[in-house]
């Protein structure tokens, strides 16, 4: 079996609890911790832990505003972000269609 | 077991591991992105609160240019406020803030043509245009805003909010044609208090029917 797309599949992107965090940041840009935190019911060091792998992977940008007197931060993708977010979705595909492929034909025909 | 099918099991592991990683990501995506709060029971609401409307401002014999516009925004912001408290309530039961990114998606869809139509509902109160250009064409105005602003929630809401949005702006449309056609309908304000329980009470009724028979049939 070729093991191409695995070894493709992007590390930090693959790791369940970013991958829960690019997923929805991909759907809905300028989130805020809270609202990730209770989006996806984990704690607070879990978010400030992948946030902080994927701000050094480049892949999320961070904006400091300030909301009703509040200081807001809020999370969104960068471009390089949304490129790698889109080439991990590929190489599932492509491991889907791989698997496919490589189907016995008699399975596949019956 | 034979090789046949043992290769297929292991052939197929990574097919289904890939699969279900895509599924999570887009139910993830979805939630994230969709407005998911429980429509039935605000458009049954909504829905009978119009009919009942229609209903009494009949029998009340509510005739008045200037009582029917009062009458229909009270309406209005009835059944808005209830929609409101429905919503709270569901969000709270479910453990999520009210105005989560879909709501807040839905509410900045939904406020332009909304607020588009509460001004000129306001300035035909103020003026006094419903005596000369007669009150009838209020209903068409009202359904041509509601029907775009529904329209415009639906890319953040599913169940077919669209297709209700276009029926809204389709029912507009021909009762402008019934008022360019019947010169009596335009100062009817009793045939306005019906055009406005049949569309805005009998539509979101239907719609509330709409969704417990397609939900039913989903599940």
């Amino acid at each position: 079996m070729d093991t191409e797309p695995f070894i493709e599949l992007n590390k930090v992107i693959h790791e369940k609890g970013r991958l829960a965090i690019v997923s929805v940041l991909a759907a809905s840009p300028n989130l805020s911790f809270t609202e990730i935190k209770e989006m996806l019911k984990m704690t607070d060091g879990n978010v400030t832990a992948h946030i902080r792998t994927l701000k050094q992977a480049g892949y999320v940008a961070v904006t400091k505003s300030v909301s009703k007197k509040r200081p807001l931060t809020t999370y969104s993708l960068t471009d390089e972000g949304q490129k790698a977010f889109k080439q991990y979705l590929n190489h599932l595909e492509a491991i889907i269609d791989l698997s496919r492929s490589q189907l016995p034909n008699e399975t596949t025909n019956k | 077991m034979t090789n046949t099918t043992l290769q297929h099991k292991v052939i197929q592991m990574p097919e289904n591991w890939a699969n279900e990683n895509l599924q999570t990501i887009r139910t993830l995506m979805e939630r994230t992105a969709i407005y998911r709060r429980a429509l039935a029971p605000i458009s049954l609401v909504a829905g009978s609160i119009g009919v009942l409307s229609g209903a009494l401002a009949w029998r009340f014999r509510i005739e008045e240019p200037r009582s029917f516009i009062l009458w229909w925004i009270g309406t209005g912001v009835l059944g808005a406020g209830i929609g409101f408290f429905q919503i709270r309530s569901q969000a709270l039961r479910d453990q999520e803030a009210i105005f989560s990114p879909p709501t807040r998606r839905v509410v900045q869809a939904m406020s332009p043509t909304f607020i588009s139509g509460v001004i000129i509902s306001l300035v035909f109160l103020a003026l006094d245009l419903s005596h000369n250009v007669g009150v009838a064409i209020l209903p068409i105005i009202w359904m041509l805003f509601f029907g775009s602003a529904l329209h415009s929630a639906g890319f953040f809401m599913q169940r077919g909010i669209r297709l209700l949005g276009w029926i809204f702006i389709a029912s507009a449309i021909v009762d402008l044609v019934l008022l360019v056609n019947l010169e009596d309908l335009r100062h009817s304000t009793k045939a306005s208090h019906f055009i406005m329980a049949t569309v805005f009470g009998g539509y979101n009724l239907a719609y509330c029917l709409y969704l417990y028979v397609t939900e039913k049939e989903e599940s």
